[in-house]
């Protein structure tokens, strides 16, 4: 029987697709859209949240904390620019399974994260708001489209040029950077704090929902999230931050404070780890956690 | 609805889920080109249809009083013309026309408002094909077609309706007559076409056009000669690649449907002259102002001077057809000056030599000759794609100048440029490899080469773009 040559053609093209996605240089995971409302709609299940800027966002891996202490479940719940309001640090409790065993909400503080800009700027202010069907084509069927997705020709032409970020479907983005530059965010963080100091009123929110969770039986534990150590001081310098007074406060409103040595870790841009020393974080984080319990 | 946008492939699933069934009854068929070609076109924006059923209707009864009343034919046909370059002239040319006689009426103290509209798509393409209906009607080269439902299943038929190619009536309307069916050979050279149409599209066009788009950002012009050339290639593969796309997957769909459109490019880069190059580029558009207004007006029937002038004429009015704007004037003018200079000279002919020279001598005039005709073609391209006349004539400065200044890298856009240079050169010479390859594998060649060029156009595809020739 002689098989028509535009069937053939189309059987051949199906392969060809099918082909074309095993041998395709996988970029990312998670497809982009996808991952910030898989992050957002993440169901409460979760034994740990992980929680803060684009500092937690980048630095803390749920897989290598879950690794380090089984039996766990951990979730990464880090915006880009977060902003540590009462509406973020409950949105982030609320991803928590309270049935567990000392259910554990981890907040990541860091003089930016309590700043007016933070909270207008925040990630999470723009795909909280994604719900509905929208939030659910963009979980369930927009990974679908990943399958024709176009090849990063020009990065794999020039892969030298192009950092590789890879979204992890466990909220964590795994950052790849090509080229180390400590001193990178120094200008940024020196324009931040310009007329943006952190907000007295945004710190009694996050002080007030740390009280308002602990009431409901999670432990909330804080730290500052640990960067490079001449950026850690610009920004205590330009944001004059008093960390000893946020730390008793918190203490008082009954989180634990971790302290972590910045020197341990290297960061890619001043600011942030790239995956190396973000899952040894991870780790680090873990085992203290686990003191705790 | 874009062509390369995923509504219209739902939209093309619906089509021809349908098609088979309502294809044997021709009232029901013409009723469904309507019906869905409307759909397709008002997508965009619906009260622009009206203009197109006004032009449609205009032509249909000027053509139909014209069979009942010959005695009023001129002033019918004249009656056509000025409603169809009315609504064109109002739309397109009627803001480029005021802002240029402001200037002049601001000493008397007259004040002219310049107005400016959303240009109705494609209003350029279906003005023409309806235009030339009346016309073709009136010379006696068409006959009138006495139902409404056909004609306008003819002029408004969705695969060429905002980008051409301007079919001419007398070839359409018997096409839409009998019941259409497609051989396999049809069906598959539809496909083949469709699959070329996308990849000149998504995969070189689309992928030429971001860095053809920032560069010519007046503000963003960097004084370097190598640049300017290099980029104005790649604008020549951008437009090329995607008009020719647009057509290409309008002639694959109309082989689907059981219709056939005219070529409406043949490999226009390898043109031995000028006048090569315009019976190779848009050919639909060059052959109705060649039959419309150089033929009408005298051609060359009426002596040389005459004819560079008819020529000038017919090469302006095709410049302005393009855009209301000076730089497609000097477009226009551009090849005038190219065409009466080849006329001339003959230059062409005397560099390609006598046809008995040996192969390689005949090959390497030819290549010369045809690089020749390139440069003048990227010149005038540049008038084309500027965003001004003093933009171009400083982009041109720049190019011959040759002078060297920072700029932007090329780089990631040169394998684009070069994947657009080897399938242009493949497939001119295409039919002579396929030829050479045996039939029993050629059935299995064949599906493979379109698949593999369908495979790129979903992982090579660049950001997607409108078609360029849809602002026309």
């Amino acid at each position: 029987m002689k098989v028509e040559r535009s069937v053939l053609t189309l059987l051949m093209f199906a392969s060809l697709l099918v082909l074309g996605n095993v041998v395709r240089p996988h970029r990312a995971t998670v497809n982009l859209d996808s991952f910030w409302s898989i992050k957002t709609q993440a169901p409460a299940v979760h034994s740990i949240v992980v929680a803060g800027d684009s500092r937690v966002m980048q630095g803390i891996s749920p897989k290598a904390m879950e690794a380090a202490w089984p039996g766990q479940s951990v979730w990464n719940y880090g915006y880009n620019a977060a902003c540590l309001n009462r509406f973020y640090v409950t949105s982030a409790a609320a991803k928590l399974d309270l049935k567990k065993k000392n259910p554990t909400l981890v907040l990541g503080v860091s003089p930016s994260s309590l700043t007016p800009h933070a909270c207008m700027r925040s990630w999470h202010n723009v795909h909280s708001k994604i719900t509905g069907f929208e939030a659910w084509w963009r979980v369930n069927l927009l990974p679908l489209s990943d399958f024709v997705k176009p090849y990063p020709l020009d990065e794999i032409l020039r892969p030298w040029n192009y950092d590789i970020y890879l979204p992890q479907p466990d909220g964590w983005w795994a950052q790849y950077p090509r080229h180390e530059r400590p001193l990178a965010s120094h200008r940024e963080y020196t324009e931040n704090f310009k007329g943006n100091l952190p907000s007295p009123e945004i710190m009694a929110e996050l002080f007030q929902a740390v009280r308002e969770l602990t009431g409901r039986g999670i432990r909330v534990v804080t730290f500052r999230m640990p960067c490079h150590v001449a950026l850690q001081r610009l920004e205590d310098e330009m944001s004059q931050w008093d960390e000893a007074c946020v730390r008793e406060k918190l203490r008082e409103a009954g989180a634990v404070w971790l302290t972590f040595d910045p020197s341990k870790y290297r960061y890619y841009d001043g600011s942030h780890m790239a995956v190396e020393f973000a899952v040894r974080f991870s780790e680090d984080l873990a085992r203290e956690l686990q003191k705790l319990d | 609805m874009l062509f390369n946008s995923l509504v219209f492939l739902a939209f093309l699933g619906i089509y021809f889920l349908f098609w088979r069934y309502v294809k044997h009854h021709e009232r029901a068929r013409n009723l469904y080109i309507i019906v869905m070609s409307s759909i397709f076109y008002g997508w965009w924006n619906w009260w622009f249809l009206l203009l197109l059923y006004a032009s449609g209707l205009t032509d249909f009864f000027a053509a139909w009083l014209m069979e009942i009343y010959p005695r009023h034919r001129k002033k019918l046909l004249i009656l056509s013309i000025i409603m169809n370059l009315g609504i064109l002239g109002f739309f397109k040319y009627s803001g480029f026309a005021m802002s240029n006689l402001a200037p002049l009426l601001e000493p008397f103290g007259i004040s002219v408002p310049v107005p400016s509209f959303l240009l109705p798509l494609g209003i350029s393409f279906y003005t023409f094909q309806s235009m030339s209906y009346t016309i073709d009607v009136y010379y006696g080269n068409c006959k009138p077609t006495k139902s409404v439902v056909h004609f306008f299943a003819s002029l408004i038929l969705f695969p060429q309706l905002v980008a051409g190619p301007i079919l001419r009536a007398k070839d359409i309307l018997p096409q839409l007559l009998p019941v259409p069916s497609t051989t396999e050979t049809q069906r598959f050279d539809g496909l083949r076409l469709i699959a070329h149409g996308y990849f000149k599209k998504v995969v070189i066009a689309d992928n030429l056009a971001p860095i053809v788009g920032t560069s010519f950002v007046p503000w963003n012009m960097p004084a370097d000669s190598s640049f300017w050339w290099v980029l104005t290639i790649m604008f020549a593969f951008q437009i090329y690649c995607d008009f020719s796309g647009y057509t290409d997957i309008a002639r694959g769909l109309a082989k689907w449907m059981g219709y056939e459109f005219q070529l409406n490019f043949n490999h226009p880069y390898s043109a031995a002259s000028i006048r090569d190059f315009w019976s190779r580029w848009h050919i639909s558009l060059s052959t109705w102002f060649r039959d419309y207004v150089y033929v009408p007006l005298g051609g060359s029937r009426k002596g040389t001077l005459r004819a560079h002038g008819n020529m000038w004429i017919t090469m302006l009015l095709s410049g302005l057809w393009h855009g209301a704007d000076w730089k497609f004037l000097i477009w226009g003018a551009l090849h005038s000056a190219y065409l009466s200079f080849e006329r001339v000279t003959g230059w062409p002919a005397l560099l390609l030599g006598s046809s008995e020279q040996p192969r390689f001598l005949r090959l390497a005039r030819r290549a010369i000759v045809t690089s020749l005709v390139l440069v003048q073609v990227l010149i005038a391209w540049v008038f084309f794609r500027a965003e001004s006349t003093s933009q171009a004539l400083w982009i041109l400065k720049t190019m011959f100048s040759f002078s060297s200044a920072p700029h932007a890298s090329l780089e990631p856009y040169l394998p684009f440029l070069f994947i657009g240079i080897a399938y242009e050169f493949y497939m001119c010479v295409c039919p002579e490899i396929e030829r050479m390859v045996p039939q029993r594998w050629s059935n299995w060649i064949q599906p493979a080469g379109v698949a593999a060029i369908l495979a790129a156009c979903v992982f090579l595809r660049g950001p997607g773009n409108a078609f360029i020739y849809f602002q026309f």
